[in-house]
């Protein structure tokens, strides 16, 4: 999650905007970013040690991913303001893409003990938890995230169901409840769906993977894969002769399609890899209906 | 009489005209059209105080009669207009429940809505890239389109990202999109992608800041596509036309991640002609920034070429629209490039002409989105400033430092794109044609 810049006072405002306009024409042939660096760094001049101006440049820096001067502007904005929670927030990033998962962990604890709400604060803590090989520590932060976000993205119901399953690798069922949880919430959403779709048939739950699949074939355009799909999942659970129905069906709708989108090296192949199915020439496997 | 007694009369005498205190209510932004689809359109505008936003509407100016309004006052007013029918021109006016209203049921405030997706008819496409400077520069360009747009209507329009600048807050969209693009915003409806400079008081795990709150974006396949869950990335349908947009600024941008999945599954669910995908970070520049510096813009470029090009690719995409650099920049047909730039092979680029019928010809396609039967890639992040670089990058037939924006017209199996000029010149063309 992207920390929101701090706001820089009036004063401070007002003199970098003053220092913009003299120097905005020069600068802006470099881009914006880099002329507001030279104003804060000018600016850095005659305040030296503004904490707010050192994390004003720190984010630009970071947001460029010149992580070193970030840092460095970082750490100058919290040894002049210890208290200046943004900073630390945003050294943390900067730790957890320097891979100093210890380190950000520190800062997000402070970051947190004085700011137990701060939804991006706890969202990092249960990234870098995960990054950290620590993924049983990371589920409660997803968990207080999720239920504390007004529009969760699906993004953090995959982090939390992958650090479930690092987590307790028996935890399929809890896994799985999460991600339908997920699509309770945000609608039939793709990415869920599809990684629901995988525990479940992992878990042996094949009659709730092939209603899943029949819901979302439902809403596709092009079902051919969707049905060997559907025709893998019964192969794989040892129901070989359902299996070649659905591989028939996929043959069927490629078939369907229009000569345009019907001859093409992808749908040539499809057929061939149906084929060689029907003919039992290939090892059970899962597949994607992805091309 | 009094001066005071003057005064009452004069201010009952304006309230008589005018319908009552509700009237001191003032449009600050819009209206502008959001999610649109071939039944339906979001028409969104704020004012300065807290109403039940209204919308009047019909087919003629005269027959805006058909009344919607939102539940609840508020100041930024979101009205969906439902069961409309596809590729028909509709006027409307906006108001508050007291029947004042803000704008007139007119020409200039009427849109068209899409047609029924796949329907093959002639489709134009106007794209800006980092545009959002706020300055003469990004009038120009935007007066440049008007004298073409004035000719022939775009469709819809593409924002690449950087939409406004320093730093995406409200202040700065206002000043720099919808003071600049006021008169477009109210017929045509903009799709927009995340740019760094808007991400920096956006947030999109959170789907929250100004980006998100002014955008209406479909998370479950509103438009045509796939249900992606996030307004940061989502794809769309107009005519014969997939579109696809991703975040690659504020998103995983990993080949297991979620937005990955869903764009694999999101192409191979397509039927359309075309496929126009579009993100802020560009994969092959050097201008004012470079592809293959893996450090820059923290590596962002280097993990969409390398993580999503192929994904692109595998699902038959034709055009990939991108900015962040503030130059020109047009490749080849391309495909398998996601390297560094020194290992640009000739076998990737597969046909080294200009694509231009009155030279080397089009670059041809097979019809069918077919995987890695080549792409176009553009960078146009030149609409609002220009920076300069090298602009050296080997994968380009052309790189320019030059202002402009990009129109794309599509009809049938052929799609001709141009760049033009923040004075209207015609700076590249070239052609896809697909049999």
């Amino acid at each position: 999650m992207r920390p929101k810049p701090p706001s820089l006072n009036i004063a401070t405002a007002l003199a970098a905007l003053g220092l913009l306009f003299r120097t905005a024409v020069p600068l802006l042939a470099h881009g914006p970013d880099h002329a507001f660096i030279l104003v804060l760094t000018e600016e850095l001049t005659r305040q030296p040690g503004n904490a707010e101006l050192l994390l004003q440049r720190g984010e630009r820096y970071r947001s460029h991913g010149d992580l070193v001067s970030a840092r460095t502007d970082l750490e100058a904005a919290l040894a002049s303001n210890p208290s200046l929670q943004p900073a630390r927030l945003r050294l943390a990033l900067v730790a957890r893409d320097q891979d100093k998962f210890d380190e950000a962990l520190t800062l997000l604890d402070t970051t947190l003990a004085a700011e137990s709400t701060n939804l991006l604060a706890r969202a990092t803590r249960a990234d870098v938890r995960l990054r950290a090989g620590r993924p049983a520590e990371a589920i409660p932060d997803f968990d207080r995230v999720l239920a504390d976000s007004s529009h969760p993205r699906p993004e953090l119901y995959i982090a939390r169901a992958r650090a479930v399953l690092s987590a307790d690798t028996n935890a399929l069922p809890r896994a799985l409840d999460g991600l339908n949880e997920g699509i309770a919430r945000l609608g039939p959403v793709l990415s869920l769906q599809m990684l629901a779709l995988d525990l479940e048939e992992r878990s042996g739950k094949i009659d709730s993977a092939l209603r899943r699949v029949d819901t979302l074939m439902a809403g596709m355009e092009r079902k051919e894969r969707w049905l060997m799909r559907r025709g893998d999942i019964l192969r794989n659970a040892d129901r070989g002769k359902e299996a070649k129905v659905e591989y028939r069906r996929a043959l069927k709708a490629l078939d369907a399609l229009p000569e345009r989108l019907r001859r093409t090296i992808a749908s040539e192949e499809l057929r061939k890899e149906l084929g060689a199915r029907l003919a039992g020439n290939t090892p059970n496997a899962g597949t994607s209906p992805n091309r | 009489m009094s001066r005071g007694h003057h005064f009452i009369l004069g201010l009952l005498l304006w309230l008589g005209a005018t319908g009552g205190w509700a009237h001191a209510q003032k449009l600050e932004r819009g209206p502008y059209l959001q999610l649109p689809t071939d039944s339906s359109m979001v028409i969104r505008w704020r004012t300065d105080k807290p109403s039940k936003g209204l919308v009047r509407w019909g087919l003629s100016p005269e027959s805006a009669t058909n009344r919607v309004q939102h539940a609840g006052s508020l100041s930024e007013h979101v009205v969906q207009l439902t069961r409309l029918k596809p590729n028909t021109r509709y006027f409307y006016a906006i108001g508050t429940e007291t029947n004042h209203w803000l704008t007139p049921a007119a020409p200039e405030f009427s849109f068209i809505t899409p047609p029924r997706p796949g329907t093959v008819q002639p489709v134009r496409i106007w794209a800006v890239g980092d545009p959002g400077t706020a300055s003469t520069n990004q009038s120009n360009v935007r007066n440049a389109f008007y004298q073409i747009h004035r000719q022939r209507p775009a469709d819809l329009w593409l924002m690449l990202g950087d939409n406004a600048y320093s730093s995406g807050t409200d202040a700065q969209f206002q000043r720099a999109v919808f003071d600049v693009y006021g008169a477009i915003l109210r017929q045509i409806p903009v799709w927009p992608t995340l740019g760094n400079h808007d991400a920096m008081h956006a947030d999109s795990p959170t789907v929250s800041g100004p980006y998100y709150d002014i955008f209406t974006l479909p998370t479950l396949g509103q438009s045509g596509g796939l249900s992606s869950g996030t307004e940061a990335y989502y794809s769309f349908d107009f005519a014969n036309v997939h579109f696809v947009c991703l975040d690659s600024e504020d998103t995983d941008r990993s080949r297991d991640g979620a937005m990955a999945a869903w764009l694999r599954a999101d192409l191979a669910n397509t039927t359309r002609d075309w496929v126009i995908a579009y993100f802020h970070h560009p994969p092959y520049t050097k201008g004012s920034h470079d592809s293959d510096r893996h450090s820059d813009s923290g590596g962002r470029m280097t993990e969409m070429r390398e993580n999503f090009l192929p994904i692109l690719e595998s699902g038959g995409v034709d055009l990939v629209l991108t900015g962040h650099s503030h130059s020109y920049e047009r490749s080849y047909l391309l495909n398998g490039h996601y390297g560094l730039s020194t290992n640009l092979q000739p076998s990737m680029i597969l046909n080294a002409g200009s694509g231009r019928l009155d030279h080397e010809g089009s670059y041809g396609k097979n019809a069918g989105n077919a995987p890695h039967q080549g792409a176009v890639y553009i960078c146009a992040g030149s609409s609002g400033q220009i920076s300069g670089g090298k602009l050296n990058h080997p994968a380009n037939w052309v790189s320019l430092n030059k202002l402009g924006s990009l129109l794309i017209d599509v009809d049938g199996l052929r799609a001709d794109i141009r760049f033009i000029g923040d004075k209207g010149q015609l700076r590249d063309y070239f052609t896809i044609e697909k049999k």
